[in-house]
């Protein structure tokens, strides 16, 4: 036996799995949903043909999903509020900048031992390691940006040593600032961002 | 009377704010009412689809164009309601003149090729 209200909402989580995440267009479009069916049964539908129409008519969620973005412009390609926007945008910086590291720090590691004329192997190895935290970095602020925020640890950690590595760097080569300004603002913001729960409740009061 | 074909995808886009805009100017109104207006009005010759309209409206929500408020419907059902703005009105007589103008260029250009 149809049962209309559970297709509908059965219909709301198909929407909702598909990635229409945020619930206020959601309810927009039930609304429109319920509006098309009861025109169908005006019209002399069962309830049946009439939701189903409905459905077809209101569009795939795929493509509802992308003509949302489309139409939210830059703002909503980085998400529905202002906070998932940072978190978005953060998680994109991280992605970029664990992928730069993880194809200059083995090269760079040879060329230092060359230069020092330290042992080959070594180096080789401690570039090793750190492209293993690297390449962490990468699938973790890859997943921070489509919304998973699991690998928080391994991102903090990789913040750290790039405020480091700012701070080292301004002190080194002080023509840089701007570069080496912005990389320490986004480190800092993601400590904080990322900064544990325990820690975050403290701040919250 | 010869028929008109249906409008390109393009003018479709291009003409949707304006009409939105222009329906408005009469009066508040919600998502699926939109779409029957312009429907008639257009005799089935513009069919907006619903997934198209609802992204436009919240664009022009956020540019402060027109606002939003839930309301209810006449059966109970609840129901988002959009009216327009000062600066919705500014757009749409912006809208207006430049159509206006297209249509003039169109129709001179028109009865110039028929004589």
């Amino acid at each position: 036996m149809f049962n209309l209200e559970q297709s509908i909402t059965q219909w709301r989580k198909q929407m909702l799995a598909k990635g229409i995440s945020s619930p206020a267009p959601l309810d927009e479009l039930e609304s429109h949903l319920r509006e098309e069916i009861e025109q169908q049964l005006k019209s002399g539908a069962n309830e049946l043909v009439a939701y189903q129409a409905a459905a077809q008519h209101i569009g795939r969620s795929e493509l509802l999903q992308s003509e949302f973005k489309r139409a939210a412009g830059f703002g909503g390609w980085l998400g529905g509020n202002q906070a998932a926007g940072i978190h978005r945008a953060l998680g994109l910086f991280w992605a970029i900048n664990c992928a730069v590291h993880l194809a200059l720090i083995v090269p760079s590691f040879l060329a230092l031992s060359r230069i020092a004329g330290f042992n080959f192997t070594v180096f080789f190895l401690v570039a090793l390691v750190f492209e293993g935290i690297y390449l962490r970095g990468l699938i973790g602020s890859i997943l921070w940006f489509r919304g998973i925020n699991r690998d928080r640890r391994i991102i903090r950690m990789i913040a750290a040593l790039q405020l480091l590595e700012t701070m080292v760097m301004v002190m080194i080569f002080p023509q840089g600032l701007l570069v080496t300004g912005g990389i320490f603002i986004f480190s800092a913001a993601t400590i904080y961002l990322l900064r544990p729960p325990v820690a975050a409740a403290v701040v919250a009061g | 009377m010869y028929s008109v074909a249906m409008l390109t995808k393009e003018l479709v886009a291009a003409s949707t704010e304006p009409l939105i805009l222009s329906i408005l100017a009469q009066g508040e109104s919600y998502g699926y009412a939109l779409i029957q207006e312009v429907k008639r009005r257009s005799g089935d010759k513009i069919e907006w689809t619903d997934g198209m309209l609802y992204p436009v409206l919240h664009r022009m929500e956020r540019r402060g164009l027109i606002k939003a408020r839930w309301g209810e419907s006449e059966t109970g059902r609840k129901r988002k309601y959009y009216a327009l703005k000062v600066d919705g009105k500014h757009a749409m007589q912006k809208h207006h003149e430049q159509w206006a103008l297209v249509s003039a260029v169109l129709s001179g250009l028109k009865k110039e090729n028929y004589v």
